[in-house]
């Protein structure tokens, strides 16, 4: 019977990650690509090239009022754009509106595929290299280009080959704002004079306007002087270009970034990038109306002209005479036609036209789109005939017409295989609810008030704005549940109000330690924390004595008192130190009192620097976590053993780790979880000492450690965009990339809250209550419960999300909002869900 | 099964309370307690007089200029409730007694909404950036809510132990109490529409909870009618 139990779920959890996957191969098809390189379509004679030299300079997070608005510092770019000698666009960039895909889009001119988005982090990933896939770097490199690239190094992993000469830079140090630009701008001076002869073109990619968005947001006080500097730089290479004007020099943002600064979405600031063509070449074609700079600051980011960002592509090919990328849905700026004597403007349109006709013809899975009968393609027949008339208008029509069809097209979702992951998943949530219903017949008020939670949850996936402020959820949730839980328990324990109001304000604490979502962005803790060094590493200090002290008073004392005292001293001083020298070598604010005992650290480790020290120090915590774990589970083994307090300890132990690999400002959120969960411990002791049902007491436990999951993970900063995949530990003891390694330590990092209360809540469960071997018995019995309650929750809400998914395929969130969320919460569910609730198991083995 | 014992002594004292053979019962009920007169229709006619008086163009000016109109209706209603619940209490205590009751409640809902405030807080209000909107939703809920219960119940802490425990025993004696139940679930329910991307007025912090509340009072009301 138990048995059937725990293969019953192992076989509900393959259902649903058989489901999933299902799912996923079908809605997010890899795209496909035509592979081959462009050509030029017509015959001689065809148009000359404007111009042998490009400098193509991308500004990470380059928004268009950064650079145009009367609030944009960049003064120079006004002047050129007063002058004529630059013309200025608006540039729609497609979500994701991540590094990764927008440069695949500015390159190749194509639409991103929404997994771009996720390997944008996977950095080892080749399957993101563009090196087989057609894109204007490719032509250049065929056409006997030289290619000099310094900056970002997503360039050189999706073009491996192609550069001639190339200084990278890592994108992950988030908190360095000048260091990254210092990197590009120094190889100027040489490339510009001495070295002039040596390249054709040069792409430089600067991160630090990004960098600054990322923490600062675009009001911050560095984006001023940022913006100066960026503008220093296009100064600098007028110069070169005013000399040499057979070079274009294209200025770039890859994307915007919102409100606060991040980006990934598909909000108006986001999606808005800045665009500049420069050179004193492009005076008679630029209009009156281009030639007003700086343009007012306005909502909607209307400044200029809007393009997509993709038609940078086709327009770049044709000025430097090189054939158009293969799978390029861009369009010709029109502006530009008029650098042509008229008769060549006409086959640089047709040559556009030609390029894009093949891939319609693809789409259709036609040979030929003139010979076809299809209704569908008869529009396209007409338009294309105006075209090769020689009409400039029809060719604009035709291309417009077939980069909207195209755009619309790229993804092609295989509903067989979309609804049989959705039958499976629907399969399993079925089985799920039954085996629920069997196990909750005698009370059913438990059984509906779990099922209707995982209800409203799941249906709360169909709202976009939900989904987004998922927090707010929870955090109903959470309310609700303790005042459930506080009507439900025995008159003698309603009456420790005082411990109740403790642990409603904990959790409230807990709220307001971090924003979430998009909506609202209030004063919280953690920003007033940061503000106040002092008061943040006192905390800091009190969180890391709390928790050293817990070990110490632990098991191990039974073992050996000097090794109960050794183990949880040495994890947690090194943790504070690598802490505090993280935040000096992250130029973080800090109390000056940390100063002496990084400088003592350094100097007893011979270093310089704060940055040396953190691979060194990382790695001896983590070694030390790992040796202290080991210690204490070893122990459990032995015959001696006080296994009461072994949840407990593996928690605290654990937590170190986890600290590690939280951002500072967080650090104290574990003092706060730590008296949650002493606070709920004491009460739920008192639920199951007054033994009215063993079943409610493990089922209350179970909410509230799902709860305190998402409400935990919410409350660290986390949501349901990628854009706030918290990087900036995930390196923590990392020498060299390791996907792997890194993957870990990114999961523990954005994960940590989730992680602590699936190991913490086994210490609620069980300790307090185990104080004979008779209770110790009834673990696998309350472990189920757990498990099963959590099976119904991940099943139903899978139902609801990929229902939502499905529903709202065509809708304009899709893919910024839903297809993230689908992301997390397949994490969750095989991450949270299968493999640390596997190792809960184990756990419960030795335990 | 083995821990009774243990349990036994560590709570002996509490047992006398927990295992007291009656606990104290409400005011019995009364013939009329039916009565349309009961439903609090001014709940709704103050939440539509709200909204024209410009809630969503200044949401804390007009919760705070509207407070007044709040306190005289809620007199008059605690007028309509104590006469309506005359038959026996006639007996014990005159009018004057009553007068005495429904004025220095005012007194004791206003310092009540203090308590009000920080379970408001505690449930997740904002504290630091809407501080004056959370007080006066505080203050408007404790003038709704706890000031008419104050005026029929009384000030018996047995007896509002058992209202906030739900130890009520018939609901359809206790207008009020129903009331005031649904209205707490109203301003419960009214933070769902907050965080929607409709971009209206009306989501700003609290106007959906204090629209829940009124209409859950006056919901209540009805839902007594029919019981």
């Amino acid at each position: 019977m138990v048995k059937a139990r725990w293969v019953a779920a192992s076989i509900l959890f393959a259902l649903q990650l058989l489901g999933l996957l299902l799912f996923a191969k079908g809605f997010f098809p890899s795209k496909v690509v035509i592979s081959g390189d462009g050509l030029f379509h017509t015959d001689l004679p065809a148009a000359p090239a404007q111009f042998s030299k490009l400098i193509f300079m991308v500004v990470d997070a380059m928004r268009s009022d950064f650079i145009f608005s009367e609030d944009s510092s960049m003064s120079f770019v006004h002047q050129l754009l007063n002058s004529g000698h630059a013309l200025g666009f608006t540039a729609h960039s497609t979500p994701p509106t991540v590094t990764l895909p927008r440069l695949k889009g500015l390159t190749t001119g194509s639409t991103p595929n929404f997994l771009d988005a996720i390997l944008n982090v996977a950095e080892d990933d080749t399957s993101s290299s563009l090196g087989e896939q057609d894109s204007w770097v490719k032509q250049l490199f065929n056409n006997g280009f030289r290619i000099q690239m310094f900056g970002d190094d997503t360039w050189l992993k999706l073009f491996p080959r192609f550069f001639h000469r190339t200084d990278g830079t890592n994108s992950f140090f988030v908190s360095d704002f000048t260091e990254v630009d210092i990197n590009v701008t120094r190889h100027l001076n040489d490339e510009l004079t001495v070295n002039s002869g040596e390249w054709d073109a040069m792409i430089l990619h600067y991160l630090g306007l990004d960098h600054i968005g990322h923490k600062g947001g675009p009001k911050s006080v560095f984006m001023k002087p940022k913006q100066q500097e960026m503008d220093q730089v296009i100064e600098q290479l007028y110069r070169y270009v005013e000399e040499h004007p057979e070079t274009l020099l294209v200025v770039a943002g890859d994307h915007g970034m919102n409100e606060i600064g991040n980006h990934g979405g598909a909000s108006i600031g986001e999606t808005s990038a800045g665009l500049v063509f420069i050179s004193p070449k492009l005076e008679p074609i630029s209009s009156q109306k281009s030639k007003i700079a700086p343009v007012a600051e306005n909502p909607g980011f209307e400044f200029y002209k809007r393009v997509q960002q993709i038609d940078l592509v086709p327009t770049l090919s044709m000025l430097l005479q090189v054939p158009i990328p293969k799978n390029n849905l861009g369009v010709f700026i029109p502006d530009f036609l008029p650098l042509w004597a008229p008769k060549y403007a006409k086959d640089v349109l047709v040559e556009n036209c030609e390029q894009i006709k093949l891939l319609v013809e693809a789409s259709f899975g036609v040979e030929s789109l003139l010979d076809s009968l299809d209704e569908e393609v008869e529009a396209f027949q007409q338009l294309y005939f105006l075209c090769s008339e020689g009409s400039r208008d029809g060719c604009y029509a035709f291309l417009e017409k077939s980069q909207s069809h195209l755009a619309s097209s790229a993804t092609n979702y295989n509903y067989v295989d979309i609804y049989r992951g959705f039958g499976l998943l629907v399969l399993s949530a079925v089985l799920a609810v039954a085996l629920l219903a069997v196990e909750f017949w005698q009370s059913k008020l438990f059984g509906a008030g779990i099922l209707g939670g995982s209800f409203v949850f799941a249906v709360s996936s169909f709202g976009s704005s939900l989904v987004e402020e998922e927090y707010q959820l929870w955090w109903w949730f959470a309310t609700f549940f303790f005042f459930v839980y506080f009507y439900s328990c025995p008159g003698f324990i309603r009456r420790k109000k005082f411990r109740f109001t403790l642990l409603l304000l904990s959790v409230r604490v807990l709220r307001s330690w971090n924003n979430s979502g998009q909506k609202y962005i209030t004063s919280t803790l953690g920003e007033y924390l940061s503000n106040n060094p002092s008061l943040l590493w006192f905390l800091i200090l009190v969180t890391y004595t709390v928790y050293g002290l817990r070990i110490w008073t632990g098991a191990l004392r039974i073992l050996n008192p000097v090794i109960a005292f050794m183990l949880p001293f040495m994890l947690c001083s090194l943790g504070f130190t690598f802490k505090a020298c993280q935040v000096v070598a992250n130029g973080e604010s800090y109390p000056k009192e940390l100063l002496p005992l990084v400088n003592w650290i350094l100097d007893s480790m011979g270093m310089e620097n704060a940055v040396d020290s953190l691979v060194p120090l990382a790695k001896l915590v983590f070694q030390m976590g790992f040796v202290a774990l080991l210690t204490r589970v070893v122990f459990a083994s032995q015959p001696n053993a006080d296994n009461a307090l072994f949840m407990s300890d593996v928690t605290n132990i654990v937590s170190i780790v986890l600290i590690n690999q939280t951002s500072t400002k967080n650090i104290p959120v574990f003092l706060v979880f730590m008296g949650i969960k002493y606070l709920f411990t004491d009460l739920s002791s008192y639920y199951t000492a007054y033994g009215s049902n063993q079943l409610h007491s493990t089922a209350f436990v179970s909410v509230f450690t799902l709860i305190m999951q998402y409400l935990s993970f919410f409350s660290l900063g986390n949501t349901n965009s990628l854009a706030t995949v918290d990087l900036s530990n995930a390196y923590n003891g990392v020498e060299s990339y390791n996907m792997t390694l890194v993957g870990v330590l990114t999961f523990l990092s954005n994960f940590a809250g989730p992680v602590y209360w699936a190991i913490a809540s086994l210490d609620v469960m069980l300790e307090k209550s185990a104080t004979t071997h008779q209770q110790t018995s009834q673990k696998w019995a309350k472990f189920w419960v757990r498990n099963l309650i959590y099976i119904v929750f991940y099943s139903v809400a899978a139902v609801g999300l990929v229902g939502a998914c499905i529903n709202l395929r065509f809708h304009l969130f899709i893919w910024s909002v839903f297809s993230p969320k689908l992301l997390y919460f397949v994490s969750w569910n095989v991450l949270i869900y299968g493999v640390m609730e596997t190792v809960c198991l184990l756990m419960l083995c030795i335990y | 099964m083995a821990r009774k014992p243990v349990v036994k002594k560590l709570v002996s004292f509490l047992d006398v309370i927990l295992e007291a053979p009656h606990p104290p019962t409400l005011e019995p009920p009364s013939e009329t307690s039916r009565s349309l007169l009961n439903v609090p229709i001014h709940a709704l006619l103050l939440i539509w007089s709200y909204f024209s008086f410009g809630l969503t163009r200044d949401v804390a000016g007009t919760m705070a200029r509207m407070i007044p109109n709040l306190i005289l209706l809620q007199i008059g209603y605690a007028y309509v409730l104590l006469s309506k619940g005359k038959t026996k209490r006639t007996k014990k205590k005159g009018r004057g007694n009553d007068n005495v009751l429904i004025y220095a409640s005012l007194f004791v809902a206003l310092v009540a909404s203090i308590p009000i405030f920080s379970v408001l807080v505690l449930f997740g209000s904002p504290l630091y950036d809407h501080l004056k909107e959370t007080y006066l939703l505080a203050l408007h809920l404790s003038f709704l809510i706890i000031y008419p219960l104050l005026v029929v119940y009384q000030y018996d802490l047995e007896v509002w132990f058992n209202l906030a425990t739900f130890n009520v025993d018939s609901l359809a004696q206790n207008p009020v109490y129903v009331s005031s139940v649904a209205a707490f679930v109203g301003a419960w329910l009214g933070v769902f529409p907050i965080p929607l991307d409709w971009d209206r007025p009306w989501q700003a912090w609290p106007i959906t909870l204090l629209v829940g509340s009124y209409l859950g009072y006056f919901v209540g009301g009805v839902v007594h009618y029919f019981l």
